[in-house]
C-alpha cells in the first residue's frame, strides 16, 4: 500500500488522540472517584443509582420517624409509669387509713396528701412531648386533662410511617384511661381523678365506707394503668426492632449504591497508569515515525 | 534523415517536459498537507514519428496532460458513508447535550426533589401543628414545581438550539451548492475541447459535494460536459450546471414556530418543504432530535408532573387544615395547567398554600391540630403504582425514562463510532490511491533532475555539431 503524508501524520494524529482520550477518561475515574458521571455511563446503573439513592433516602428517614416514635413512646411510658406510682402510693395511703387505730385529724392531714397526688395525676394527663399533650389524641395543643378531671382529648390514633405502606399506632388513645366507658359506669366506676376525689373526701369527711368504695376503685385503675404500661413497651420494643432493620438496611443499600457508583480505586490507578504508559509510548513511536524521510537524505 | 535542427527540438522537447515533471513534483510537495488534494503525474507520451527514406525516425517526447491519482470508486463510497457518519454523528451529539438534563450527578434532579418533598412530609406527619415544618413542606413544593420547570426549559433550550442548527446546516449546504455551481461552470470553460481534466478544481468540487453528503441527503452524477448534477432530498434538483437551488428555512405554523426546510428553485421561485422528506445525513438527525426525541422527553416530563400533581391534590382536598383553615376544606397543594403539554411549565404550589402554611390540609377532620391522617394519605402516594399503565411508582418512572435516554445515546455514539471506522478506512484507501509520498516526490525530482541534465546535453552537443559543420566552410 502505497503511505502517503496525509495518512502517516493523520495516524499518528488518531493514535495520540485515542491514548489521551483514554488516559483523560482514566483520570476522571480516578479523581472523581465515581464511576457513572453521565447517563450514557451505564444508563443501567445510572436508574440504580437513581432508585438506591431514593430508598437511602427513605430509610434514613424511617429511622428519624422510629426515633421520634421512640421518644414519643418514651414520654407516654415515663408519665404511665409515675401516674401508677401515684396510684400506689394512693392505695397505700387508703389501706393504712381505713385501719381503725386513725382517727380523723390524721385522716384529714393524708387528705392534703391525696390532693396533691391528685394535683400530680392531672399534671402528668397533660405531659407533653415536643410541645405535643401526648394524651390529647389529635386535640394536642390543648391539655387533655381538666383539674376536675374530666377528659378534653379526642380519640385520635397518631400513626407513624415505618417503611412504605406501613404505619404504626404511636400514641394510647387515652379516654379509657381517664374516663370510665358506659359500661363501666353501669358496673359503678368512676374516672380516674374522681375516684382519687373520693378518696380525699373520706379522708376529709373521715367516712369509712368511701374510704372502702376508694380502695377498690384504686385498685381499677391501678390495673388500668398497669395494661397501658405494657401495651406502650409491647409497640416500643417493636418499633425499636424496626429501627434496628431499617439501619441495617441502609447499610445494604449503601453498599449496594456503593458498588455502582463508585471507583474501584486499585483497579481506577492501575488503569491510569497503564493508559500513561500507553501515552508515552505512542507519543514516542510517533516521532520515531515522522522523521525519516527520503529527503534527509539527498545532499 | 532530419537535420541537427531536429535534434536540438528534440532537446528542448525533452527540457520541457522534464521542467514539467519537476514543476509537478513541486506542486505535489507544495500540497502534500491539503485535505482532498489528489497527486498529479505527469503523462509524457513519444511523438510520431518522422519518415524519411522510408525509414521512421523517433520524434522526442511531449507532455500529454497531467491527470490526478482519482478513485471515482472508492470517493462515491466516501460520500455514502459520510451520509451515514454525519447522521449518527449529530444524533449522538444532540443526544448527549440532552443526557445532562438528567445527570445523577445532578443534586436537583425530579427524582432527589421528589424524595426530600415526601421526606418533609414525613416531618409534617410527626409535626402536623409545627409552622416550621409546614414552611419547609412548602418550600420543598416549590423545589420539586421548580425541578419540573427546569427540565421544560431545558428540553426547550435545547430544541431551540436544534432548531437553529437546522437552519445553519441549510444555509451551509446552499453556500456549497453555489461554490458547486460556480465550479461547474470554470471546469467546463477549461476543459472544453482540449481533452484536459482541470485537477485542481475538481479537488475542490469533490471536497465541497464531500461536505454537502455529511450534511444532507443527495445523489449526483456527471454530465457529459463534466459538469456535476446534484440532487437533494425528495429529488428535488439543488445543482445543474451553473445553478444552485437555495435550502432554506421558514418558521412552521403548527410546529410551535420551529423550522420547515424548503428548496427554492433558480427559475420559478417556487418553494417547496421538504421536512419530512430528508432521508440521511446531519439535518435528518437533527429534526429527528427535534421534532422526535426531545417532544417525547417533554412528554414523559409533562404527564408526570400532571399525574403527580393531581393525585396529589385529589388526596390533599378531602384535608383540613390548622388555625384559619382547620374547619376548611376541599385546598389544592399545588396548581397546574389541566393542559398536559403545559403541565410541568405551569405547575406551582397554589396560591392558598403560598398565602399562609396553615392552608396544607394535614388533618383528616376538622379542628384537630394533631391529626395526621391525610398526610400519611399523601405518604402513601410516594410508592403508589400510579404511573406508566399503573405499574411503576414516581421514582421508577423517573428512572425508567431518564435511563431509556441513557441507551438512547450509547446506541447513537456506538453507531457513530462504527461508521467513523468505516469513514476512517476508506479515507486511508483513498489516501493511498490520491495522497502525496514525499519520498516518492524526492524520487520523481531526482529522476526529473537527471533527465533535465541529460537533455540540455542533448542540446550542447547538437549546438556543437553545428558549429563543427559551420567550421567546416573556413
Amino acid at each position: 500500500m502505497r503511505v502517503s503524508e496525509r495518512m502517516r501524520y493523520g495516524q499518528v494524529e488518531k493514535r495520540v488522540e485515542g491514548a489521551k482520550d483514554q488516559n483523560a477518561q482514566a483520570l476522571d475515574r480516578l479523581s472523581s472517584q465515581k464511576e457513572i458521571q453521565k447517563l450514557s455511563d451505564n444508563p443501567v446503573g445510572a436508574t440504580q443509582i437513581i432508585r438506591f439513592r431514593d430508598s437511602i433516602e427513605d430509610l434514613r428517614q424511617y429511622q428519624k420517624n422510629v426515633d421520634y416514635s421512640k421518644g414519643y413512646l418514651e414520654s407516654t411510658e415515663g408519665a404511665l409509669s409515675r401516674m401508677s406510682d401515684n396510684l400506689i402510693r394512693a392505695k397505700e395511703l387508703a389501706i393504712s387509713m381505713n385501719n381503725d387505730t386513725n382517727d380523723s385529724s390524721s385522716r384529714s392531714a393524708t387528705g392534703r396528701e391525696v390532693r396533691e397526688i391528685i394535683e400530680e395525676i392531672v399534671q402528668l394527663g397533660n405531659s407533653q412531648f415536643s410541645g405535643k399533650y401526648v394524651f390529647g389524641g389529635f386535640r394536642n395543643q390543648t391539655p387533655p386533662i381538666s383539674n376536675d378531671g374530666d377528659y378534653l382529648g379526642d380519640d385520635g390514633a397518631i400513626y407513624v410511617q415505618m417503611s412504605p405502606g406501613n404505619f404504626r399506632q404511636v400514641n394510647l388513645q387515652a379516654r379509657s384511661l381517664f374516663e370510665s366507658s358506659p359500661t363501666e359506669r353501669e358496673k359503678g366506676h368512676f374516672n380516674m381523678i374522681h375516684s382519687l376525689d373520693l378518696l380525699h373526701e373520706g379522708l376529709t369527711t373521715n367516712n369509712k365506707d368511701m374510704l372502702q368504695k376508694s380502695l377498690s376503685e384504686i385498685d381499677f385503675h391501678l390495673d388500668k394503668t398497669t395494661s397501658y404500661q405494657a401495651t406502650v413497651g409491647g409497640i416500643w420494643n417493636a418499633i425499636n426492632d424496626t429501627g434496628d432493620r431499617l439501619g441495617s438496611e441502609e447499610v445494604l443499600q449503601r453498599t449496594k449504591l456503593s458498588k455502582v457508583q463508585d471507583t474501584d480505586f486499585y483497579d481506577a490507578s492501575s488503569e491510569f497508569r497503564r493508559t500513561e504508559v500507553v501515552l508515552q509510548g505512542t507519543m514516542m513511536a510517533s516521532t520515531k515515525l515522522l522523521q525519516p524521510s527520503l529527503l534527509n537524505f539527498l545532499q | 534523415m532530419a537535420g541537427i535542427f531536429h535534434i536540438l527540438n528534440i532537446g528542448s522537447e525533452s527540457l520541457h517536459a522534464t521542467r514539467q515533471g519537476v514543476d509537478t513534483a513541486g506542486h505535489n510537495i507544495a500540497n502534500a498537507q491539503v485535505e482532498g488534494y489528489s497527486r498529479q503525474r505527469v503523462n509524457i507520451a513519444q511523438r510520431e514519428p518522422l519518415q524519411k527514406n522510408n525509414i521512421l525516425i523517433g520524434n522526442g517526447v511531449y507532455v500529454g496532460n497531467i491527470s490526478r491519482s482519482h478513485d471515482k470508486f472508492v470517493e462515491n463510497q466516501i460520500n455514502k458513508a459520510h451520509q451515514n457518519l454525519g447522521y449518527s454523528h449529530a444524533r449522538s451529539e444532540s443526544l448527549k447535550a440532552l443526557e445532562m438534563v438528567y445527570s445523577p450527578e445532578l443534586n436537583a434532579s425530579v427524582a432527589d426533589e421528589m424524595t426530600k418533598f415526601f421526606n418533609g412530609l414525613e416531618d409534617l406527619s410527626n409535626f402536623p401543628e409545627d409552622f416550621t415544618v409546614r414552611t419547609s413542606v412548602v418550600e420543598s413544593g416549590k423545589d420539586i414545581a421548580s425541578a419540573f420547570r427546569r427540565v421544560d426549559e431545558e428540553l426547550n433550550i435545547n430544541r431551540s438550539g436544534l432548531n437553529e442548527r437546522v437552519a445553519e446546516v441549510c444555509s451551509d449546504v446552499t453556500q456549497k451548492c453555489e461554490e458547486i455551481a460556480s465550479l461547474n461552470v470554470k471546469i467546463q470553460g477549461l476543459e472544453v475541447g482540449q481533452g484536459q481534466q482541470a485537477n485542481d478544481l475538481r479537488d475542490q468540487r469533490d471536497r465541497l459535494l464531500r461536505d454537502i453528503t455529511e450534511k444532507v441527503e443527495v445523489k449526483y452524477y456527471e454530465d457529459q460536459h463534466g459538469m456535476l448534477l446534484v440532487r437533494g432530498p425528495n429529488q428535488v434538483t439543488l445543482v445543474e450546471g451553473g445553478h444552485a437551488a437555495k435550502l432554506g428555512v421558514q418558521r412552521s405554523h403548527d410546529n410551535n414556530g420551529m423550522y420547515d426546510v424548503t428548496i427554492t428553485d433558480w427559475e420559478s421561485h417556487g418553494t417547496r418543504v421538504v421536512t419530512d422528506k430528508i432521508d440521511g445525513g446531519a439535518l435528518q438527525a437533527l429534526i429527528q432530535v427535534r421534532d422526535k426525541d426531545i417532544p417525547d422527553l417533554r412528554g414523559k416530563n409533562n404527564y408526570m408532573a400532571q399525574e403527580f400533581a393531581s393525585n396529589f391534590n385529589q388526596v390533599h382536598r378531602n384535608g383540613f387544615g390548622i388555625k384559619d383553615y382547620s374547619e376548611k376544606t376541599g385546598r389544592d397543594f399545588f396548581a397546574v395547567s389541566g393542559n398536559t403539554d403545559l403541565a410541568a411549565s405551569s405547575i406551582w404550589v397554589d396560591d392558598s398554600i403560598l398565602q399562609s402554611n396553615d392552608a396544607i390540609s394535614a388533618a383528616s377532620s376538622p379542628m384537630a391540630p394533631g391529626d395526621n391522617i391525610n398526610v400519611n394519605g399523601l405518604l402513601n402516594l410516594k410508592n403508589a403504582k400510579l404511573f406508566g399503565n399503573d405499574l411503576v411508582n414516581l421514582n421508577e418512572f423517573y428512572a425508567n425514562y431518564a435511563g431509556a435516554l441513557g441507551l438512547d445515546v450509547v446506541r447513537a455514539s456506538h453507531i457513530k463510532d462504527a461508521n467513523n471506522i468505516v469513514v476512517d478506512d476508506l479515507i486511508a484507501r483513498r489516501e493511498a490511491v490520491s495522497g502525496v509520498s514525499l519520498d516518492e516526490e524526492a524520487t520523481n525530482m531526482l529522476k526529473w533532475q537527471a533527465n533535465f541534465t541529460a537533455s540540455s546535453k542533448v542540446i550542447t552537443t547538437a549546438d556543437e555539431m553545428l558549429e563543427t559543420i559551420l567550421s567546416l566552410k573556413r
